[in-house]
């Protein structure tokens, strides 16, 4: 029954949404159709376009801060042929390779054992093993820092003191070290990857392969892992791209090694004498535009292979019996939870309580003064907790709305054409690099008026770079509404205006919720795009994080880094409690 | 006063699918129609150009003579000015609010005071049988029961004309059967008038008043369920319909007052058919010619004149009611349904006779 609606859907091609369709073909509502799309077309102009074009155009002039305009390529022939940047460049290769590499290895196994295995404790350690998604790499960083360091670090004086060691064992400083934070604080994003087409695969598809005689192991090799080959793919390549844009971990962890990558040389060039706006552009559109293929590769690619393996029956749940390796696959799963979570977090909670750090936590040093510190005294480190919060909540507030109305002008109404337009200047921000955003954000509009509001420019800079990622939850909810929900309130006598807000609105709920809480996450750990763009009285807290790891005593920084942990696990708790109370079964 | 209107519909989707092409049909009073057809038929797509949700590119509809949509004048009315019901395949529930409230949005979208809307929520659920369910969850309910409240909500505002687009389709076998009587009873006890689209057969045999055939964008065939089921147009309505021979043949003489002859080679015979032959048929033109397997009848030698044919069974399945064999006779596999307390074996050798008045010929 359901292959007929469905071929008649296709039958009905490009008009089955047509809430906003019905009415004189070029009357009134045909315009203001089509003067909503323009307007976000001209909008995401002014936030996309228009900063990416000047970064890009910086790029080809000689000396773009003192606003000369002669077109050059020296730029790139004078930065390209320097050691540094070719040292600085393979870095980032080996960094986001290593990266995506080891957090496909660890984040598929996982959902593998979470998703189809009889591992015991699956429930708990999902919650445990998705935690480091909610923090981030840098504040990561941060914490393996306080950990590893070759002097300073609880894990090296630990290890020397149990074993009477004469060299501390680990240095966290080095390409080693950032390729582990990297790849522990990505492979939860390899987790929720794959995990979706684990649970969706029809586990017929493994039983028939268990019934022609294959062993458990055989099976999850030749057809599990094969199924979500794409899946896996699609991760494995936005992690890559994702990470050769990093410049969180590199920049806390590199120097000391004297490892540099291309975004760190793009910041040196913006922030420390001689500036050099020119190079730094060069250097930035040369990762953009690797970024950019990338994400081509994923999307036109690998994405469109995805085996299509819902067939929208009821699964039983069926799961692969391990025998006696589940208790091997608790202790690898376990093994991350420790190294990811446990051990980062155990050692800021320890440093934070100890005033004066020397490698160790000393019950005689205990201590609430750091906490004190950086709650009520520390006037850097509260103005940025504020401004993070302002920019969480109410960044997050106009960008949900930004994107639910997108999300709408993209997918209802029958201007394909130009919803196909608003739709791809809406996902172009995904292919700049955070840094990159923050620097053509700057390089735009430091000349302005508007640059004397630092924090309405960081939102807009928020707002731009991270727009992608709301529209798609917000969209994909959408999509899931059928738009006969919408059709039967219109031909129930409402109008056009009154469905969206009575009909359409309350239906994407869970949607807006679920967008607001990951925009909310995601501003509040952001560093990339603010570490350029923020002033000193703007600073948010990823910022404060950078300078005060700089600055001051390590229990100061860990402190500092829990309440932004706090912030974060806070939000994702009160988020979840509001959207599950709104839970619908659409 | 309902009388709908739809004429000479076009409806393109890009600049190549013809979804309809040039369509026109009425659907009088407290008329039951159904629009049937396989899928990408076009059934929908016509409906969904009254309800306003697709706006045609060609053709005027007109429902008690109100203009809806002209291309003549670029008149479209937007779906909420129609004041049709209609009722989706997906049932189209809204999960956020209980029954009543999906029942009560229609009215409430008229204006109608409080005390009103109650009344008719009342009305609407006590119609449908759901009465006393208002203030559950919608979504809670099962497949049947929300159908139910998506008739209701329908019903409720008094449409003009009620839309169904293949409601019963995502229903379990039998609650759709006990659902079509239920729901063709209730058209007819309030008198209304309703546009139905199904590609199940039996459905539009058993609610409609009228069938219209659809394939391809173009209407096939119009008529009430016996005529389209005993006098099939074309090779098409008579395969979608039920189950049927079709054999190929050459037009003979005519036999005045019984029929035209028609030579079946593949039959090694000829057969007298009385249906689809008012129109001109040449002599010696090719034709079809289609026989439905329960009209062919087993019997003796000599127990009629014409369309006798001589076989041997090849294959017979038992079904409890009847018998669905295979016959061979001269080259071609005859389907013959015979009644289940028959004894038949396959090898067995049997005569069968055909009345002229079940053998229809074709247009096609």
């Amino acid at each position: 029954m359901s292959s007929v609606s469905k071929s008649e859907l296709e039958a009905r091609g490009d008009g089955a949404s047509p809430v906003a369709s019905a009415s004189t073909p070029g009357g009134r509502f045909f315009n203001s159709e089509n003067s909503l799309k323009l307007g976000s077309l001209g909008l995401l102009t002014i936030l996309a376009i228009l900063p990416v074009s000047v970064f890009l155009y910086s790029a080809f002039v000689t000396h773009p801060e003192a606003g000369d305009s002669i077109f050059t390529f020296t730029n790139f022939t004078k930065n390209f042929s320097t050691s540094e940047v070719f040292d600085a460049s393979l870095n980032t290769l080996i960094i986001a390779l290593g990266t995506s590499i080891f957090s496909c290895l660890t984040g598929v196994s996982l959902a593998w054992f979470h998703a189809r295995t009889d591992m015991p404790f699956r429930r708990p350690l999902e919650a445990l093993t998705l935690i480091p998604f909610f923090l981030s790499s840098f504040l990561g960083a941060v914490a393996w820092w306080a950990l590893a360091a070759p002097r300073t670090g609880i894990l090296n004086r630990w290890m020397i003191d149990l074993f009477g060691l004469s060299a501390p064992p680990f240095n966290i400083y080095s390409m080693t070290g950032i390729v582990m934070v990297m790849a522990l604080f990505y492979t939860p994003y390899m987790y929720l990857f794959t995990i979706g087409s684990l649970n969706r695969m029809d586990p017929a598809l493994e039983e028939s392969a268990r019934v022609c005689g294959t062993g458990v192991l055989r099976t999850a090799l030749r057809v599990t892992i094969p199924l979500s080959t794409p899946a896996m793919l699609s991760g494995a390549v936005i992690i890559f791209v994702v990470s050769m844009g990093v410049f969180g971990v590199p920049s806390l962890l590199g120097p000391i090694a004297r490892i540099s990558t291309l975004s760190t040389i793009i910041y040196t060039k913006m922030e420390e004498y001689p500036l050099d706006i020119g190079g730094a552009a060069a250097l930035g559109s040369v990762l953009m535009v690797f970024t950019a293929l990338g994400l081509y590769i994923q999307r036109k690619i690998i994405a469109p292979r995805s085996y299509v393996t819902v067939t929208g029956k009821g699964y039983r749940p069926s799961r692969v019996s391990l025998g006696p390796w589940k208790y091997v696959a608790l202790a690898i799963n376990c093994f991350y939870v420790l190294l990811a979570v446990i051990l980062p977090l155990g050692a800021l909670l320890l440093a934070s309580f100890n005033r004066a750090w020397l490698g160790g936590f000393r019950w005689s040093q205990l201590s609430i003064y750091n906490w004190a510190y950086v709650l009520f005294e520390y006037e850097y480190a509260i103005q940025a907790t504020k401004n993070s919060l302002i920019l969480g909540l109410v960044g997050g507030f106009i960008t949900v709305v930004l994107c639910t109305f997108l999300a709408m002008v993209i997918l209802r109404g029958r201007n394909k054409r130009l919803s196909g337009a608003v739709d791809y200047l809406s996902t172009l921000p995904i292919g700049v690099p955070g840094l990159i955003m923050g620097m053509a954000f700057l390089i735009t509009w430091i000349k302005t008026p508007l640059y004397g509001f630092p924090m309405l420019l960081l939102m807009m800079a928020y707002m731009t770079r991270y727009l992608p990622y709301g529209l798609r939850t917000i969209s994909s909810v959408l999509q899931s509404l059928s738009s006969e929900l919408e059709e039967s309130a219109r031909i129930c006598g409402s109008s056009f205006v009154a469905t969206i807000k009575k009909i359409t609105v309350p239906l994407l709920r869970p949607g807006i919720f679920a967008a607001y809480l990951m925009l909310f996450i995601m501003f509040i750990r952001e560093l990339p795009v603010s570490v350029l763009l923020a002033t000193e009285d703007s600073a948010p807290m990823a910022v404060a994080l950078y300078i005060l790891q700089e600055n001051e005593a390590l229990g100061v920084v860990a402190a500092f880094a829990l309440v932004q942990t706090a912030l974060l696990l806070l939000g994702t708790i009160v988020f979840r409690k509001l959207g599950s109370m709104e839970e619908l079964s659409v | 006063m309902a009388e709908v209107v739809v004429k000479d519909l076009v409806k393109r989707f890009g600049t190549e699918t013809l979804a309809v092409d040039n369509v026109s049909f009425t659907v009088g009073e407290g008329e039951f129609v159904t629009l049937l057809g396989p899928s990408g038929c076009g059934k929908t797509t016509t409906l969904r150009c009254i309800a306003g949700l697709e706006t045609p590119d060609e053709g005027d509809i007109l429902i008690a003579d109100e203009v809806f949509t002209s291309s003549h004048n670029g008149v479209c009315l937007p779906p909420e000015k129609r004041r049709l019901g209609m009722v989706f395949q997906s049932y189209a529930i809204w999960p956020h609010m209980s029954v009543s409230e999906n029942v009560a949005y229609g009215i409430q979208a008229q204006g109608a005071s409080r005390a009103e809307v109650n009344e008719k929520v009342a009305n609407a659920l006590e119609l449908v049988g759901l009465s006393g369910l208002g203030e559950r969850n919608a979504t809670k309910l099962s497949g049947g029961q929300q159908q139910r409240v998506s008739l209701a909500r329908a019903l409720a505002y008094n449409p003009r004309v009620l839309l169904f687009d293949e409601p019963l389709s995502n229903l379990d076998a039998k609650l759709r059967e006990r659902m079509r009587v239920e729901l063709a009873n209730l058209i007819k006890e309030l008198k209304l008038t309703a546009i139905y689209v199904t590609h199940d057969q039996a459905e539009a045999m058993v609610m409609s008043d009228r069938i219209i055939v659809m394939k391809d964008g173009r209407i096939q065939q119009e008529g009430d369920p016996h005529s389209t089921y005993n006098e099939p147009s074309n090779s098409f309505v008579a395969d979608f319909i039920g189950v049927t021979n079709i054999l190929e043949g050459k037009a003979g003489e005519r036999e005045n007052g019984k029929g035209l002859w028609v030579e079946v080679p593949s039959l090694e015979s000829k057969i007298l058919c009385a249906k689809g032959i008012e129109r001109d048929i040449p002599a010696g033109s090719d034709l079809l010619v289609t026989v439905r397997p329960e009209y062919i009848e087993l019997g003796e030698d000599g127990s009629s004149d014409e369309n006798v044919l001589r076989g041997q069974v090849s294959d017979a399945v038992y079904l409890g009611q009847s018998w669905d064999c295979l016959v061979q006779s001269g080259n071609f596999e005859l389907r013959v349904h015979v009644r289940g307390d028959a004894d038949i074996r396959a090898g067995q050798s049997v005569t069968m006779n055909i009345s002229p008045s079940r053998c229809v010929v074709l247009s096609d």
